[in-house]
């Protein structure tokens, strides 16, 4: 085929990932599996620095990135200290009290509709008759006592029982969506004992210089300890230094920090030893955001201040106060956050992850839940050597347009007054278009599902006003006995249910056969 | 607050009978007025729960009070003629409860598994885009890339032996994909060629029965409100008038209510899709008809053949700046299979969309909406979209315009993606034999048509989205097979060794192979809809490409 210009093709056949932190590791892991018939060196340059105890929260994405790497799920929770999620308990959000957001869909089917809208019929039913005693100025939410969503989704009743289970096909647990919640420095090593067994080399040195040729492309970077490394492709793994992208390649940071209104972060790890919970739990007050995140037998929590309201000094006393003293008074650490997004992710033959390509503070999402995506769409364009700006392009657009949506979901739990901001968002019209019909819009490169979107509308107590009018004829006893069967019917299920300490005892216990048992579980239910 | 937000559509008026008109009907009556019927759950999600029907048991739901009725009148003809569909048609039937083979004999339906182009990248070649996938991806990469590699090495059978629709359509094969995701034999969908007329008819009876009023008679005036422009009523010409909440357009190119009383406004796409006129003539069918729709590429356009069990379809596509009528039909006529049945029919058509395809209470359906040339089948399917958003953002009876925004937003994204993907087979030629494949080789595309060009002839790439009829292997078939080929492949596929590589994809060209020559002949399969050999197909999703590709959408 004379089409093809076989000589022009030179394949990559070296990486390095100038690392800093977690960012770095998932990155080498990914690419070493994945690359591993490839003859691609990959490197990976990190300084030398102690890792602060953390926790991590993650999301669905990680079931796909595990298995990816060919690891399984008893095994990596064995290793990693790690605990099962459902989903995030939301406080004070936008003015709505105590509600917990669930990955999986609330309630199936009926008669073609969707489950939302018996909810959403009972609750302007019930307002009908409190309107009758009263007037209610508020056309967002109410306080009802009428309509209880958590009532009517299986993970949420779970959860809030401390109970878990897998997905089962073709069962009430058929559409079930769960995640993981690890201790952040031992998922941090097992994923570097996983680079390096598939080969990652790895250099302890800061990066001092960086070498750019006349082509714009990265040639080699000059490390501390006087080595230097030369690659076909660089990723910028550098946290907020952004040591590549930005300092040498001069690309800019688009900031969004007006629109959050916070940039510092406080975190520290209290002791905990109540039930594991199945969330982790982000509070709104009036100094800031609240977040913690439970590991086994602690609990890693977070304080998102504006350092214009407040020293750092009250900052502590604020957090001190909220929960409690830490385990270990050196280890609370405050760092400055600056909202936005890099300009462009990949230059030239330079590609930026983590904190260096953005910092978006999603509330229900983490930075590493945005890093996972990164590169499983870098891997779906892989350049040679020659990185054509066309696949850059592509992953530019698509990256961007995440990091919108994840802005989006930010703006809606925080209620943000975006008018003015530098990016656009689509939170109003969703949130007009689900108030007037009780439909969710469709915007490409989501992060939510369709049912996600609908829980946390709910869990913000935001409720349409109008219902599929093909239940309009439904009598009102009929749907008052249709969503009475339906709860029962969930707390049927729910009972039966392990409780979710018991169940991390037994998986610390497991031998292999166990361990096959839950991988297959998981495997059956992603392909159902 | 007195909550008038459910205050319910009680008067539906759909204006215009033909195909779109009849399926709007049927929809909507089995919808809004539908009891709990057994395919209530045919949804994946609401099946494989026991709890989704037991709930509905026992409440009687939706029984309606709401009012449809249809005007159509016998003076106005309609452009029906016969139709190549999409896999999705058999989702739409299967919501409404019909049976597939009694459909297919009411419509003298025969099975497709694609389209063959003939002479689009050059005169001479010809490929089939499949309702289905080419191989499948290898540690990430798309099966495509290797094919590239394998060609350079001197692999000269085309991309369409590693896909089994494409084989099985060539022997002229058919059965029903099989539900076991691992094989490939769950890797291809397909649809039907079906006469339009006969199931816009179909549809009247199964509409009549749900109580749908057909009114006869030609709409003479439009009456509006004054202060906000809702129609309120049309009155026809012997002088009944018809009330409705809702009116939903299926007049036709003309667009009664949307254009002529509403003013929306037409955006013109003839620059980039230049061909404004067709005829149609119906022939004898050939000896057996063929599980494949035809469009051969003539020198200003394209002529269509669609086999149908009692006769078959043709037309022709042209563009009248470059070719006359005379001309069109000569060409068609000189191809026919047989004696023809009827005087050619000529159609004249704006190539475009509606701006707005609901304004105010009024939305358009079918050709009031817009038009793209049948290139893809993909006439029914945008009006099935249309009925299937408008039960999705179905409003209330003041029609807050929150529903119509919505709806305008995504079907316009809709059709500006099959806009693409359609100039795409004219733009994407070595033709030069003619001053309009001169033009169309050379136009130039919308913006981001470029992009995926570019990227593809650059890299081999296909730009990804997730809403979307066509997406990667529909392009894929059509870039390769129209010669528009990729300069570079994903280097990662020169982690195999050529060897392993080629030994790899003779398995799989041997496996498809032996798996179509194992399908009955589609001559038996349509023989079978008369002695109930065959009972239809239950499974179906809204997807071009079979059950083992759901990752693409």
């Amino acid at each position: 085929m004379n089409a093809i210009e076989k000589n022009s093709i030179e394949k990559i056949r070296s990486i390095v990932i100038a690392g800093n932190d977690i960012h770095g590791w998932a990155v080498a892991a990914r690419l070493a599996r994945s690359l591993r018939s490839q003859g691609v060196q990959i490197t990976i340059v990190e300084p030398n620095h102690a890792v602060v105890p953390n926790a991590l929260t993650l999301s669905t994405n990680a079931l796909d990135f595990h298995s990816d790497l060919g690891v399984q799920e008893v095994e990596l929770l064995k290793n990693v200290g790690g605990v099962y999620k459902y989903g995030t308990r939301l406080q004070n959000c936008r003015g709505s009290k105590d509600n917990l957001f669930c990955y999986s869909p609330t309630g199936e089917l009926v008669d073609r509709v969707k489950f939302h809208h018996y909810l959403s019929r009972q609750r302007i039913n019930s307002r009908q008759r409190i309107n009758s005693h009263e007037q209610i100025n508020s056309h967002e939410r109410d306080s009802s006592p009428e309509v209880k969503v958590a009532e009517h989704s299986i993970a949420t009743t779970a959860a809030l029982s401390n109970k878990f289970t897998h997905p089962e096909p073709n069962s009430a647990l058929h559409n079930i969506d769960y995640a993981f919640q690890v201790d952040g420095v031992r998922y941090l090593h097992f994923l570097a004992q996983f680079a390096l067994r598939y080969g990652v080399k790895r250099l302890e040195a800061e990066v001092e210089k960086v070498v750019v040729g006349d082509n714009g492309f990265i040639q080699t970077l000059m490390l501390s300890n006087g080595e230097s490394v030369h690659a076909d492709f660089f990723i910028d793994a550098t946290g907020s230094k952004a040591l590549l992208i930005e300092e040498a390649l001069g690309v800019t940071y688009d900031d969004w920090s007006q629109a959050f209104g916070y940039d510092r972060r406080l975190e520290m790890i209290t002791p905990d030893n109540s039930e594991t919970p199945l969330f982790n739990t982000v509070t709104k007050t009036r100094h800031g955001w609240f977040r913690s995140i439970p590991i086994q037998g602690a609990r890693h929590c977070h304080f998102s201040y504006s350092s214009a309201a407040m020293s750092e000094e009250q900052a502590r006393s604020v957090a001190f106060a909220e929960f409690g003293q830490p385990i270990r008074d050196d280890l609370v650490s405050v760092s400055e956050q600056r909202q936005g997004v890099r300009h462009t992710h990949w230059q030239g033959n330079c590609l930026a992850i983590g904190e260096a390509a953005g910092f978006v503070e999603a509330l229900l999402f983490s930075p590493l839940d945005l890093t996972i995506n990164a590169i499983e769409r870098w891997l779906a364009v892989y350049p040679d050597k020659s990185c054509n700006y066309l696949l850059a392009q592509e992953y530019n657009i698509t990256t961007r347009n995440e990091y919108l949506r994840v802005a989006d979901v930010h703006a809606l739990i925080a209620d943000s007054n975006l008018a003015g901001q530098a990016f656009s968002s689509s939170v109003e019209h969703r949130l007009e278009l689900f108030r007037s019909t009780g439909q969710v819009a469709f915007y490409e490169s989501d992060v939510l599902s369709e049912a996600q979107w609908i829980n946390l509308f709910f869990a913000l107590e935001l409720w349409p006003e109008f219902y599929d009018p093909l239940i309009s004829k439904v009598s009102d006893s009929d749907l008052r006995s249709l969503l009475d069967k339906h709860a029962s019917h969930v707390r049927d299920v729910v009972a039966r249910l392990p409780k979710h300490d018991q169940l991390l005892q037994e998986i610390l216990k497991t031998t292999q056969n166990a361990d096959s048992q839950a991988k297959s579980n998981q495997t059956s239910a992603r392909n159902s | 607050m007195q909550n008038k937000t459910n205050d319910a559509v009680q008067n539906i008026v759909i204006v215009g009978g033909g195909t779109a008109g009849w399926m709007t009907a049927a929809a909507l009556s089995h919808l809004l007025k539908g009891s709990s019927i057994a395919q209530g759950c045919s949804s994946a999600q609401g099946c494989s729960s026991a709890q989704g029907s037991s709930l509905a048991e026992g409440s009687s739901l939706a029984e309606g009070s709401c009012k449809i009725t249809l005007i159509e009148s016998e003076q106005i003809g309609t452009v029906g003629v016969g139709e190549a569909t999409l896999p999705h048609l058999r989702f739409f039937n299967q919501r409404l409860g019909i049976d597939e083979p009694e459909f297919m004999q009411a419509t003298n339906a025969t099975y497709k598994l694609g389209i063959e182009f003939a002479n689009w990248g050059q005169q001479g070649d010809a490929y089939i885009h499949p309702f289905g996938d080419f191989g499948q991806p290898v540690n990430g990469v798309p099966f495509h890339h290797y094919w590239l590699k394998s060609k350079q090495h001197g692999n000269d059978h085309p991309i369409g032996d590693y896909s089994l629709p494409v084989v099985a359509a060539a022997q002229e094969r058919f059965d029903f994909p099989s539900q076991d995701p691992n094989s490939l034999l769950a890797t291809y969908s397909f649809a039907y060629h079906l006469d339009a007329g006969l199931y816009a008819k179909y549809l009247r009876g199964y509409s009549e029965e749900r109580g749908v009023i057909r009114q006869e008679g030609l709409v003479e005036s439009v009456q509006q409100d004054s202060e906000s422009g809702f129609i309120t009523s049309v009155t026809l010409k012997n002088g009944v008038q018809v009330d409705g909440d809702l009116f939903i357009d299926c007049s036709g190119f003309r667009g009664l209510l949307i254009e002529q009383t509403l003013e929306t406004g037409y955006e013109h796409w003839k620059h980039w899709l230049p061909c404004d006129r067709a005829v149609a003539i119906p022939c004898e069918k050939e000896e057996q008809p063929l599980p494949y729709t035809r469009a051969t590429a003539d020198r200003a356009g394209w002529r269509w053949r669609i086999p149908l069990q009692h006769r078959t379809g043709n037309g022709h596509v042209y563009c009248s700046d470059f070719m006359s009528d005379d001309e069109a039909l000569d060409s068609l006529q000189k191809g026919l299979d047989g004696k023809p049945f009827a005087e050619p029919n000529f159609l004249r058509f704006n190539t475009g969309r509606r701006k707005k395809m609901w304004n105010k209470n009024c939305v358009a359906i079918g050709l009031s909406a817009g038009f793209l040339e049948p290139l893809e089948s993909t006439g029914i399917h945008l009006i099935q979209l249309g009925i299937m958003k408008l039960i999705e953002f179905f409003p209330n009876k003041q029609v807050d315009s929150a529903f119509s925004s919505e709806f305008n937003r995504v079907m316009q994204m809709e059709i500006e993606r099959v806009k693409d993907f359609l100039i795409l087979h004219y733009h994407a030629t070595e033709r030069d034999d003619t001053e309009f494949w001169n033009y169309v080789r050379t136009m130039s595309v919308p913006d981001e048509l470029r992009r995926k060009m570019d990227l593809f002839k650059q890299t081999g790439h296909v730009v990804k989205y997730q809403e979307g009829l066509f997406l990667e292997p529909s392009w894929v078939a059509v870039y390769l097979g129209q010669r528009f080929l990729p300069q570079r492949y994903d280097t990662r596929v020169d982690g195999f060794s050529v060897g392993d590589m080629q030994a790899q994809l003779d398995k799989l060209r041997v496996e498809v192979l032996n798996s179509v020559q194992a399908m009955p002949l589609h001559k038996d399969a349509i023989a079978g809809l008369e002695n109930q050999l065959n009972d239809g197909w239950k499974n179906t999703d809204m997807s071009l490409y079979g059950t083992r590709s759901r990752n693409f959408h």
